[in-house]
C-alpha cells in the first residue's frame, strides 16, 4: 500500500489535495500562416500545443451545417490519432462556441499532446479553448477543464499519471464548465462503480476545480493582453528608427502590431470584462437621445435608470462623466 | 440519407405534460426485445428497442498468449461499428462521432470498469489466457443506440459459455466442447450494468426522459450517459455538450 500522504498531509508532489499544478500558458506567438489562433498550454508535465484554423469555408459541401459552424478537431498523440478525444473535445467545444454567427462555416482545432502526465483530456478542452481566444472566436464564456479523482478516500485535484492509474481503482471525473455560470458542458467518470452519495460529492468538487482552471486561464490571457497592450504603446511611443540601417524595422513592427489583439473589438470586450462592456461617450449620448425622444421631460434618475434597463451589458460606473457632461452641454 | 423534420416544440410540449408524444410516461422505457444464439465459445445478443434501433454484439473466447506486460491478466477487447445504414450511407470517411461515442461508453464499461474480471481469464501464468472480444454492430439507429449496444454486448457477455480447459500429457492445452463438458462455464463478470439515456428536453423546468426516441433526441438540449449495477452503483457517466443546473443529476437517481 502506497503512501499518499507524508505526515504534513501533502501529495508526492508537494501539493494540497485541492490544489491545481502549476500553468503555463503561452498565447499567441509565431504560428504557420493558416492558422488564425495558436495556445500552448502546459499543466504540471502535461503540455498541449493547440492551433485553431478559421471560421473558414468548409472544404466539403456535405459537411455544411445550413444554420451553424461546424467545429472539427483533430488530436495528434504520439504519432497516431485520438478519435475519441477529439469526438469529446468537439462536443464540448460545440456548446462553449456561438457557433450560429457563423453559418455554414468550419472551425478546425488541431491539438498536439507534447507531453502526457495526467489529466490529458483536461489539458486538451483548456487548450483547445485557448486557441479559440486568440483566434478571436466569439465564446459564451472561456471554458475551463479539470480532473478530479478519489485516491485513498480523498478527493484529488488535477490528477497526475501515477495518481490516476491509482484513482482508475476508483473513479476519476473529468468536467468541462462554463465558469460564470458554472454550468457544465461535459463530464466523464472513468473508474469503478460509486455509491451515489460519493459520486454527487465527487462531481460537485469536479465542478469547484474545473472553475479553478477556468479562472487561471482567463487571469492568463488578461496577462497576455496587457503585455501586448504595452508593447504596442511602447512602440508607438518611440517610431522605428532607420539608424542602424536596418530597413526591416517598419516590418516587424507592422508585424507586432498584427500580433497584438484587435482590443477594440466588441467580442474582445465581452471577453475581458464578462460579457460587459465600456460605452464610449458618444454611444451614450446617442442612446440618452434616443430615450429623450420617445420620453419627453424625464428628470436625469429617470433616464439613467431607463439606461440601465435599455443597456444591461454597460458599465456605466466606470463612465467618464465629466467627458458625458461636457458633449451633452447639460 | 434521411432527412426527418422532427417538430421540437410538440415534442417538449407534450413531455412536459407527463405524457410523450408516443404514448409513453416520462420515466418509462419503452419495450426490448433481445434474442440471444450460443455456440461454441460464442455468443451473439440482438436487441431491437421500441424506437427502431437494433444492435448485434456478438463476442469471441480464446486461448491466447497473455500480454508480455501483464502475464496474468486475459485479454479483453471491444469494437463498435455501424453498419451503412444506421450511418445516413455515408461510407468511407472517418466514423461519425456518434459511433465514437458508443465505442466509448462500451468499453469504458466493458474494459476499464472491470465488468470482466480479467486476473480470473487467466489459465497458466505468461502461458495461456481467455481472450474476449465484443464486436458491437449497429444495424439501425433510431434513437437510444448507446442504450441498445450497451444491453446487447452485456447480454452476449453473460450468454457466452466456454468449455473448461485440459492440459495434456504433453504439456498442450485443450478446450473441452460444449459438448463433452456437462457445465461449461460462463464468462467471470464482477457486476452487471446496464445503460439509461436521459434527454433533458426543457432547461427551464428541467424534464428527464427515460430511452428518448429519434425526435425527442433531436429536440433535446442535452443527454446524459448513467449505467448503473443493481445496486444502485453508478459505472459510468457521460455527457457531451448543453448545459443542465446540477440539481438534474441527482434527479435521476
Amino acid at each position: 500500500m502506497d503512501v499518499w500522504f507524508d505526515v504534513s498531509g501533502l501529495r508526492k508532489d508537494g501539493r494540497k489535495p485541492r490544489e491545481l499544478r502549476a500553468m503555463d500558458v503561452k498565447l499567441g506567438g509565431p504560428k504557420p500562416p493558416n492558422v488564425d489562433g495558436c495556445a500552448w498550454l502546459r499543466m504540471g508535465l502535461t503540455s498541449v500545443l493547440a492551433h485553431c484554423i478559421g471560421p473558414s469555408e468548409t472544404k466539403r459541401r456535405s459537411d455544411e451545417v445550413q444554420d451553424a459552424a461546424r467545429v472539427s478537431c483533430t488530436v495528434v498523440r504520439g504519432r497516431r490519432e485520438d478519435p475519441e478525444l477529439a469526438t469529446t473535445v468537439v462536443r464540448t467545444l460545440e456548446t462553449a462556441v456561438l457557433v450560429d454567427a457563423f453559418p455554414r462555416a468550419t472551425i478546425s482545432v488541431v491539438l498536439h499532446v507534447l507531453a502526457d502526465e495526467g489529466s490529458r483530456l483536461a489539458c486538451c478542452l483548456n487548450a483547445a479553448s485557448l486557441a479559440l481566444v486568440d483566434a478571436g472566436i466569439p465564446m459564451r464564456d472561456c471554458l475551463g477543464a479539470a480532473a478530479a479523482g478519489l485516491v485513498a478516500d480523498e478527493v484529488f485535484f488535477d490528477l497526475t499519471r501515477d495518481e490516476e492509474r491509482r484513482a482508475s481503482a476508483k473513479a476519476r471525473f473529468t468536467v468541462a464548465v462554463l465558469p460564470r455560470s458554472r454550468r457544465v458542458v461535459s463530464a466523464h467518470l472513468d473508474g469503478a462503480p460509486l455509491e451515489t452519495s460519493t459520486f454527487e460529492k465527487l462531481l460537485s468538487r469536479a465542478i469547484d476545480a474545473a472553475t479553478l482552471a477556468a479562472n487561471r486561464l482567463a487571469q492568463a490571457t488578461r496577462d497576455h493582453v496587457g503585455e501586448a497592450i504595452q508593447m504596442r504603446d511602447a512602440t508607438a511611443a518611440t517610431p522605428p528608427s532607420r539608424t542602424n540601417g536596418r530597413s526591416t524595422d517598419t516590418e516587424e513592427v507592422v508585424l507586432l502590431e498584427k500580433m497584438i489583439y484587435d482590443v477594440k473589438s466588441a467580442y474582445f470586450a465581452s471577453f475581458l470584462s464578462s460579457s460587459k462592456h465600456l460605452p464610449t461617450t458618444d454611444e451614450v449620448v446617442e442612446a440618452l437621445g434616443d430615450i429623450k425622444k420617445k420620453t419627453p421631460g424625464l428628470s436625469p434618475e429617470d433616464l439613467a435608470a431607463a439606461l440601465r434597463t435599455k443597456y444591461p451589458s454597460w458599465l456605466l460606473d466606470d463612465m467618464n462623466w465629466t467627458e458625458l457632461a461636457e458633449k451633452m452641454g447639460d | 440519407m434521411r432527412h426527418v423534420a422532427f417538430n421540437g416544440e410538440y415534442v417538449r410540449a407534450a413531455a412536459a405534460s407527463g405524457v410523450r408524444h408516443d404514448g409513453r410516461g416520462v420515466a418509462t422505457a419503452g419495450e426490448v426485445e433481445v434474442r440471444l444464439i450460443r455456440g461454441e465459445g460464442v455468443s451473439v445478443a440482438e436487441v431491437a428497442l421500441q424506437s427502431g434501433s437494433r444492435v448485434v454484439c456478438s463476442v469471441t473466447c480464446g486461448l491466447v498468449a497473455p500480454d508480455a506486460a501483464r502475464p496474468l491478466e486475459g485479454r479483453v477487447s471491444v469494437s463498435v461499428e455501424a453498419s451503412v445504414l444506421a450511418t445516413d450511407g455515408g461510407s468511407g470517411g472517418p466514423r461519425p462521432h456518434w459511433v465514437v461515442e458508443v465505442e466509448q461508453l462500451v468499453s469504458r464499461l466493458v474494459r476499464d470498469c472491470d465488468v470482466v474480471d480479467r486476473d480470473a481469464l487467466c489459465v497458466v501464468a505468461g502461458e495461456w489466457v481467455w481472450s474476449v472480444r465484443c464486436d458491437v454492430h449497429i444495424l439501425a439507429k433510431r434513437g437510444n443506440a448507446a442504450d441498445a449496444a450497451v444491453l446487447a454486448a452485456v447480454a452476449a457477455l453473460r450468454h457466452v459459455r466456454r468449455g473448461r480447459v485440459e492440459r495434456l500429457e504433453d504439456g498442450a492445452v485443450r478446450t473441452r466442447g460444449l459438448d463433452e463438458d456437462p457445465e461449461p462455464q460462463g464468462l467471470p463478470l464482477l457486476h452487471v450494468p446496464l445503460n439509461a439515456t436521459l434527454a433533458v428536453l426543457d432547461l427551464e423546468a428541467p424534464v428527464l426522459v427515460v430511452d428518448p426516441t429519434e425526435a425527442e433526441n433531436a429536440a433535446a438540449l442535452a443527454i446524459f450517459c448513467v449505467a448503473m449495477t443493481p445496486h444502485h452503483r453508478i459505472c459510468a457517466f457521460q455527457k457531451m455538450g448543453g448545459a443542465p443546473v446540477e440539481a438534474d443529476l441527482c434527479l435521476q437517481s
